[in-house]
C-alpha cells in the first residue's frame, strides 16, 4: 500500500433545494473539487459516488455534465456511511495501486425524496413493528444512561460540540 | 378442509409467533436452538451463527418473560402507526434480545411478560397483531 493524498476538496452549502437537482448540485462540487486541484477532469480514473435514496446510476449522472465518461464510476449506498464508503473507495483503488488519481462525492437531494423520518423497512422485522431511527437512538441512550450513569447535560455537550463543527461548514 | 382464517387480523413477520393463539394457550415468540450447540437465536434463522454445523437447528418457543434491556416512547408516528407508542427491547433466558411494543408503567431491567396485540394497521387497514409486553405485577 502507498501513501494516498487529497489534492483538491469542495463542498456546498447544505439546506432545503426543492428547485435543484442533485446532477446539479453534485456536477457543482465536483467541478470546484478538480479546479482546486489544478487537474484535468481527463486526468480522473475513477470515481465513486455516496448517496442514500437517489436512485440507480445517480454518479453517471452527476459526472456525465461534466464530459466525465467513459471511466468507472462505483456508486454506493450505506446509509449513513455512504460518503466514508465513496472516500474508502478511491483511497483503496489509489493505494493498491490501480489507479492514481481518482474522486469521490457524496450526493443527495432529500427534501425531494422524503419528508418527515426515513420510511420504514418492511422486510426488517423491527424496523416494521415501528422502530423508526431516533427512537432507536434513544433506547441506546437510554440503556447508555443506566449502564454508565451518563447523564442528559453530557449528552447535550455532544451535541453542542457537533452544531458547533456544523457551524463552520461553508 | 380449509383452514379457518382470521380475516380481521395479520400476524406481523414471518413464524415469529403461532396465529391465532389456540383457545386457552399462552402466546410464545418463536426462535430457534442449535441441537449441537445449544444457542438460541431469535428471530428464527437457517444456520447457527455460533458452530455454523448444517441441519442442526429447531424451532422452539421462547421464555414469554423477560427483563427489560431499554425502551422509549415514539412521539412521531410512521404511517399506520398511532402515536404516542412505547417501544423497547426484552431480554430473555435463553439469551436473546426481542423487539416489541411496550406498555404500563416502565423502567430497565424490570420483569416483562409477552402479550399478542395490534400494534398497527396495515396499507389495507387490516390490524396487524405483534409482540406487546408489559411488567409482570406484584
Amino acid at each position: 500500500m502507498r501513501d494516498v493524498y487529497v489534492i483538491g476538496a469542495a463542498m456546498r452549502r447544505f439546506g432545503k433545494f426543492p428547485d435543484l437537482s442533485v446532477q446539479e448540485m453534485g456536477s457543482e462540487v465536483v467541478w470546484r473539487a478538480i479546479r482546486e486541484a489544478q487537474i484535468s477532469i481527463r486526468d480522473v480514473q475513477m470515481a465513486y459516488c455516496g448517496h442514500a435514496y437517489q436512485g440507480s446510476t445517480i454518479g453517471q449522472k452527476v459526472l456525465s455534465r461534466l464530459g466525465m465518461t467513459g471511466t468507472p464510476i462505483v456508486n454506493v449506498e450505506n446509509a449513513c456511511a455512504s460518503g466514508t464508503t465513496a472516500a474508502f473507495g478511491i483511497w483503496s483503488a489509489i493505494a493498491s495501486g490501480m489507479i492514481d488519481v481518482g474522486i469521490a462525492v457524496g450526493v443527495e437531494n432529500l427534501t425531494r425524496k422524503v419528508s418527515g423520518m426515513l420510511p420504514l423497512h418492511p422486510d426488517d422485522l423491527d424496523s416494521s413493528m415501528g422502530r423508526v431511527m431516533p427512537p432507536l437512538f434513544a433506547m441506546i441512550a437510554r440503556r447508555h444512561m443506566t449502564e454508565y450513569g451518563t447523564t442528559v447535560e453530557q449528552l447535550a455537550k455532544i451535541s453542542v460540540k457537533n452544531h458547533f463543527h456544523g457551524s463552520l461548514n461553508p | 378442509m380449509e383452514e379457518p382464517k382470521d380475516l380481521h387480523s395479520v400476524p406481523i413477520g414471518k413464524g415469529i409467533f403461532v396465529w391465532p393463539i389456540q383457545e386457552g394457550e399462552k402466546p410464545s415468540l418463536l426462535g430457534s436452538r442449535c441441537k449441537s450447540c445449544g444457542t438460541f437465536f431469535y428471530p428464527p434463522i437457517s444456520v447457527c451463527h455460533h458452530c455454523y454445523q448444517e441441519e442442526t437447528l429447531e424451532t422452539v418457543p421462547l421464555s414469554r418473560r423477560g427483563k427489560l434491556y431499554t425502551y422509549t416512547t415514539v412521539q412521531m408516528a410512521p404511517p399506520g402507526f398511532r402515536a404516542p407508542y412505547h417501544i423497547g427491547y426484552v431480554d430473555l433466558a435463553e439469551g436473546v434480545r426481542v423487539f416489541g411494543h411496550m406498555e404500563g408503567e416502565l423502567s430497565v431491567g424490570m420483569e416483562m411478560e409477552l402479550s399478542l396485540g395490534i400494534i398497527k394497521k396495515n396499507q389495507e387497514g387490516v390490524p396487524v397483531i405483534g409482540p406487546i409486553f408489559r411488567p409482570v405485577q406484584g
